[in-house]
């Protein structure tokens, strides 16, 4: 049951609402007036909590921090040619803060007209044990150390270090690049349409990785019974591996090429036998060692390498 | 007795199960005597014996990560959250049963997928000679059929989202236009290849999310941005 003690603070943010709301002005070339408004909250948040966060545009860096406080800097920004103007859609933009014992829930929102020339940009510490997601149009995500559950922008690059997740975690970008490194998790899911996904010292039971006009790229060990599918229409897909766990391999290209520097049993209708991936231009399937992990590595029109890190 | 009273001897005698002579195998040895005599039953021991074997020699099949990670994903979704982690639900109740229609379009795509990708397919490039593959039309009807509606949705809601945001969308469902594009064409050349119609499949796929996502996206803006309408809109001359 919820605990009664629930607070909603909507930040209505009129003129001089704010603690923090110093608004600074600055002239940028071509007589654009930028005006710019602080904003900071703490807040309790209990163990094992969640932590939710919708972002129009502007960029967001998560930290895990060692308290038990979820602390939100946000910054505010609008620019206009009309300095009196770009003051007054500044008051427009709502930071709401939604507080409960175990989640909170941040959300800007904007007016319309939808073409709005103004920004948020957060810097946000949680606690090491909350679970984090975040959802952006436009900007960027950079989170470290935290356990995640997923991270979303239309346009923009995520970078995900160190983190975790107890289950599920999911990166996901329109046109930007996903890198993580250091995640660990049962399964993970990372994908893009424009743009790249590069995944380094990483674990995971399963990982599905997908661009569709970049490059996917997995560097680091595999774990043993692990299912890794990476898959690019028109990139590149590369496995750069280190450790000795052995795999099987399902490797395909349409039109580019498919090579491998691990010998490879091969299997098919081409019979048994060793041979080098280099042998079969545009597929590879078979194992290596003791197949404990399963790759499915598939590119359209760009080349598939499995090599050693 | 009639040949159902022996049903669960059937079984036991198709896995090898022989009657020893001792009491507990009573049934066992009966179903034996009536074997004998019951055409019906030995026609019944052959056909599963036969499908025992062919199920024995058959080749396992492992379901993709991406399987796993959407039912990960679906898994995850539990009501208690808030309204606007949950993509479509309840952000727009008068359009839920468009949603439900695109839904159910998925679902079937989704079943005539799983359907295919578990036939035993070729390698690519390996193809020749060997059976043809199973065709993708029905997939891509199914996918198609769900891209309309969501086309449909995200038009009706394009006046939510920004310029650039808009943009971004469009130039990115052309990358993938170009991917389903591409892919039909190398279909069209070799109809058997497994990777083409894998890719074409991935395609329509990743259109189909990124429709959902711009739906959402959608209503997010417009939940988030009613209250200062009118003051705005003024202001941003």
């Amino acid at each position: 049951m919820m605990r009664a003690r629930v607070f909603v603070f909507v930040v209505a943010t009129l003129a001089g609402a704010l603690p923090a709301g110093a608004q600074t002005p600055s002239t940028q070339p071509g007589a654009t007036t930028e005006v710019s408004e602080r904003f900071s909250r703490s807040s309790h948040l209990d163990a094992n909590g969640a932590f939710d966060l919708i972002n129009l545009h502007g960029n967001i860096v998560i930290t895990a921090g060692s308290g038990r406080d979820v602390t939100i800097e946000a910054v505010k920004r609008v620019q206009r040619p009309n300095p009196n103007a770009a003051r007054a859609l500044l008051q427009t933009i709502d930071i709401q803060v939604v507080e409960e014992a175990n989640r909170i829930e941040v959300r800007t929102s904007y007016p319309r007209p939808r073409n709005f020339p103004g920004s948020v940009d957060f810097t946000i510490t949680v606690p090491a044990d909350a679970t984090v997601s975040v959802r952006a149009t436009g900007g960027g995500i950079r989170a470290t150390g935290i356990r995640v559950e997923a991270l979303r922008t239309v346009a923009g690059d995520i970078d995900l270090v160190d983190a975790s997740a107890d289950q599920f975690a999911t990166a996901s970008a329109v046109s930007g690049n996903v890198t993580v490194r250091g995640l660990k998790a049962s399964a993970i899911q990372l994908t893009t349409v424009s743009g790249n996904v590069r995944v380094d010292n990483s674990r995971a039971a399963r990982l599905m990785a997908r661009a569709v006009s970049g490059d996917v790229e997995y560097a680091g060990e595999l774990s043993r019974s692990g299912r890794y599918e990476l898959v690019s229409h028109s990139g590149d897909v590369r496995l750069l591996l280190s450790g000795a766990t052995g795999f099987d391999v399902q490797a395909n290209s349409f039109s580019g090429t498919v090579q491998s520097d691990f010998p490879i049993t091969r299997r098919g209708r081409g019979g048994e036998g060793n041979g080098r991936g280099a042998a079969t231009p545009r597929a590879i399937r078979g194992a290596f060692g003791d197949a404990s992990a399963m790759l499915v590595l598939r590119a359209f029109s760009g080349n598939v390498s499995i090599t050693r890190r | 007795m009639n040949c159902e009273t022996y049903e669960n001897q059937l079984g036991d005698y198709v896995d090898g199960a022989r009657a020893s002579g001792l009491p507990g195998d009573a049934r066992l040895a009966a179903f034996e005597r009536h074997l004998a005599g019951c055409a019906r039953c030995q026609a019944l021991v052959a056909d599963f014996t036969s499908i025992r074997g062919a199920a024995a020699r058959l080749e396992e099949h492992v379901p993709p990560p991406r399987l796993w990670t959407r039912v990960a994903a679906s898994i995850g979704e539990p009501q208690q959250r808030p309204w606007w982690r949950r993509p479509l639900a309840g952000a727009f109740p008068s359009w839920a049963p468009v949603a439900v229609a695109v839904s159910l379009a998925l679902l079937i795509a989704g079943a005539t997928w799983l359907a295919w990708t578990q036939e035993p397919a070729a390698a690519p490039h390996e193809a020749v000679g060997a059976p043809a593959e199973p065709d993708t039309a029905p997939a891509e009807e199914h996918y198609e059929a769900a891209i309309a509606g969501l086309e449909q949705l995200a038009a009706w809601q394009d006046a939510s989202l920004d310029a650039d945001t808009r943009a971004v969308l469009k130039q990115n469902l052309a990358v993938l236009d170009r991917a389903i594009s591409e892919s039909r064409a190398a279909l069209a050349d070799e109809p058997a290849d497994a990777l083409a119609q894998e890719s074409l499949l991935d395609a329509l796929d990743t259109k189909v999310t990124l429709l959902q996502d711009t739906v959402a996206l959608a209503a997010d803006a417009d939940a988030g941005s009613d209250d200062a309408a009118g003051a705005a809109k003024e202001l941003n001359q």
